[in-house]
């Protein structure tokens, strides 16, 4: 048996049977473990058939731009979603919530029946390039907390990409490729997308409660607390009805489920109806030669959504794009005013 | 062969040394540029940035109001004349022009202009730099809808005519400040200078006298000032610009509804009115109850919408907000100055209630 002796690390190595000193092995797991996210989940939570979850707004420090901060919920939310996760429409978060920590959260929960709250905190991203060589980091921890505000879990992780000259030893090609590709916000967005799916996949499987059978024979089961709530199941367009108002003004009715949101969408917007009655949504608009297509869309809270194209006609410029004066658009005589144009029943009015 | 005393041997080299002394110093000052950096940010993050109008200041810091009667060489025909622009405002428009070369997002200088105007940041027929100045740039920034500003001062635009010799020399600093938290991002500080006259070399007598007279144009000074702040500006330089970069994100220049007292009528429609970058997509909204209506764009940059209140409709005094997006998703809003409006229900709603 010969014992071989490494002068640069204080390791004694035989060969035939090798020995690390138990400080080095532990340093050496220790290390290995500050790579990966640490996790925090709590016992029951797979048994609480978490699914239908808002997400917060993200907290991040004030260095890092909105437009990242955007980049990084979004990404965040398809990791969700690719999840099995069903979640809130931001929108409806965003007009709720005054402040990131968002003390009106049990309103959202009591009203679109939330199984819990996602929050995001980013806290600290750095960008450091040194010509020949690059480091970039994103720390953060993500908390999920039931409805009844207890925490389910917490994962903290910190994801790092490094390259360049210095760290592609050899491959001369790809460090300047990778140095020339570190620029602007895709450094940002490359880091953001591997955090969120880090620390997703650390998260348990969203399981649905229709799977539960306990839930679904319970008296509050989908059929009648959800479709108060928000039932995501079925989105019901039944009626469009269009009635002219004024000169180019039109009033556009849309009839269906009730307790959802209605949008017309123009070819650059999406204005809001008001349900003015249930599962009567109604909202005027000026509209104009170049505003098409149109569309009406009735969407769910938890984002599923059914649409049907508007047939109005706009005047002879219809369906054209550009900018049009006054003078290209037909005008309308007054004794045409607060005529019914048009009443469709749309062919597919379950999603 | 004659010799010369040792005493007038020695009188002449002294002289000779004094000359050469003499010669020597307006060559030391013809020339000279200093430039100073610190970059405390990633230079290819496409920040939205803001020129905030330059200003000149003399000795002790106090601001410059730059008369153009000052300068009478400006009026002798084939000597100089006058700029179009005071200098501080010449030194801005080649900053400007300069960060074409960075990656920020610049907002167009009309667009800013229009935004201090619409904030009543002037005074008489000139910005008020003391007012622009005291306001912090989060504040700054949220009324002109930027991540950083850009902060120019102009220490030194001068001609210094010797005779035989003229320099003209420039120094000016400039910081670059993120709004969220203060930080300077980028600090520059300049010094140039360019000489006319003896100090370009052997010349003959005629050139002896012209030079340093046209060493007085205004030309150089402004040359000038575009190679310094070519230099000043290196550090930010950035290869790689995004395609977005190559067009200014959407400025809203002005807006307007016509509600009276702030009270939108149901009979009538409330016009919202607002101006800005062409071809862009425009809305409104009045708080989040009524969430984008289309405007549509009458004219070139000339956007008009309505609102039709519904029967149903109530709200009591909320903000209309233009938003303004062109097709790479760069959203600018501005909330209309005239104030927030309102739409009281009808007894109808009421006695619904």
């Amino acid at each position: 048996m010969q014992r071989v002796q490494l002068r640069l690390f204080p390791i004694t190595m035989t060969s035939g049977s090798q020995r690390l000193r138990l400080p080095y092995l532990l340093m050496s797991i220790v290390l290995l473990q500050a790579c990966g996210p640490k996790s925090t989940v709590a016992p029951d939570f797979a048994s609480r058939n978490v699914q239908r979850l808002a997400v917060l707004p993200t907290i991040a420090p004030m260095t890092v731009r909105e437009e990242r901060v955007g980049y990084f919920d979004a990404s965040l939310a398809a990791e969700l979603e690719a999840a099995g996760f069903e979640l809130l429409d931001p929108t409806l978060v965003r007009n709720t919530c005054s402040v990131p920590a968002c003390p009106e959260r049990r309103r959202l929960s009591t009203r679109y029946d939330l199984d819990g709250f996602v929050q995001t905190e980013i806290t600290s991203s750095s960008s450091n390039n040194f010509g020949i060589g690059f480091y970039n980091q994103l720390s953060g921890t993500l908390q999920l907390h039931s409805a009844d505000d207890s925490e389910l879990a917490s994962i903290a992780y910190t994801e790092s990409k490094r390259g360049g000259l210095v760290f592609q030893s050899g491959q001369i090609i790809e460090g300047i490729q990778e140095t020339f590709e570190n620029v602007g916000d895709t450094s940002f967005n490359t880091l953001a997308d591997k955090f969120a799916r880090t620390v997703v996949q650390e998260l348990p499987e969203a399981r649905s409660r229709l799977l539960d059978p306990a839930v679904a024979s319970s008296p509050n089961s989908e059929d009648s607390a959800r479709d108060t709530a928000g039932d995501y199941r079925s989105n019901v367009l039944a009626e469009i009805t269009t009635t002219r108002v004024a000169s180019r003004a039109f009033e556009v009715c849309a009839r269906g489920t009730p307790n959802r949101s209605a949008y017309l969408l123009t070819s650059r917007h999406r204005s809001n109806l008001r349900e003015v009655g249930s599962g009567l949504y109604c909202g005027r608009f000026a509209l104009y030669p170049n505003s098409g297509p149109l569309m009406v869309e009735l969407r769910s809270a938890f984002g599923s959504s059914v649409r049907e194209p508007l047939a109005l006609d706009l005047g002879e410029h219809a369906q054209h794009s550009g900018a049009t004066t006054a003078r290209d658009t037909p005008e309308y005589s007054a004794n045409e005013e607060n005529r019914t144009l048009a009443t469709q029943t749309p062919t597919a009015i379950i999603r | 062969m004659t010799y010369l005393p040792r005493f007038q041997t020695r009188r002449r080299a002294k002289f000779r040394s004094i000359l050469f002394i003499l010669l020597l110093l307006p060559l030391s000052q013809g020339c000279t540029t200093a430039i100073t950096h610190q970059l405390r940010f990633d230079p290819t993050e496409p920040l939205r940035v803001a020129v905030v109008p330059f200003y000149q200041v003399d000795e002790t810091g106090a601001i410059v109001d730059s008369d153009p009667t000052l300068f009478l060489v400006d009026n002798l025909p084939g000597v100089s004349k006058e700029l179009e622009d005071p200098p501080a405002v010449v030194v801005q428009h080649l900053v400007e022009r300069r960060l074409a070369d960075t990656a920020f997002d610049v907002l167009p200088p009309v667009g800013v202009q229009a935004d201090l105007v619409h904030h009543s940041l002037t005074k008489e027929l000139s910005y008020d730099h003391e007012r622009i100045r005291s306001l912090s740039p989060q504040e700054l920034c949220a009324l002109l809808s930027c991540d950083a500003l850009l902060y120019g001062t102009l220490r030194t635009w001068d001609r210094d005519y010797y005779g035989l010799q003229t320099v003209s020399s420039l120094a000016f600093d400039l910081r670059l400040i993120r709004a969220a938290d203060e930080a300077v991002l980028f600090e520059t500080s300049a010094e140039n200078s360019e000489s006319r006259g003896l100090s370009k070399g052997p010349t003959g007598y005629s050139s002896l006298v012209i030079e340093p007279l046209r060493g007085l144009d205004n030309e150089i000074l402004v040359d000038l000032a575009r190679e310094t702040v070519q230099l000043a500006l290196a550090p930010l330089a950035s290869s790689s610009r995004a395609a977005i970069l190559d067009t200014p994100p959407p400025a809203i220049y002005a807006s307007a509804h016509d509600a009276r007292n702030s009270v939108v009528g149901r009979m009538q429609p409330l016009t919202v009115l607002a101006f800005g970058t062409a071809d862009q997509a425009a809305s409104f909204s009045i708080g989040s109850v009524i969430q984008n209506v289309p405007m549509d764009e009458v004219s070139p940059g000339h956007y008009l919408g309505r609102y039709f209140p519904l029967p149903t409709d109530s709200f009591t005094l909320l903000p209309v907000q233009i938003t303004l997006s062109d097709r790479y998703g760069r959203m600018t809003t501005q909330e209309i100055a005239l104030g927030p409006v309102e739409l009281t229900a009808t007894t109808h709603d009421i006695q619904e209630k």
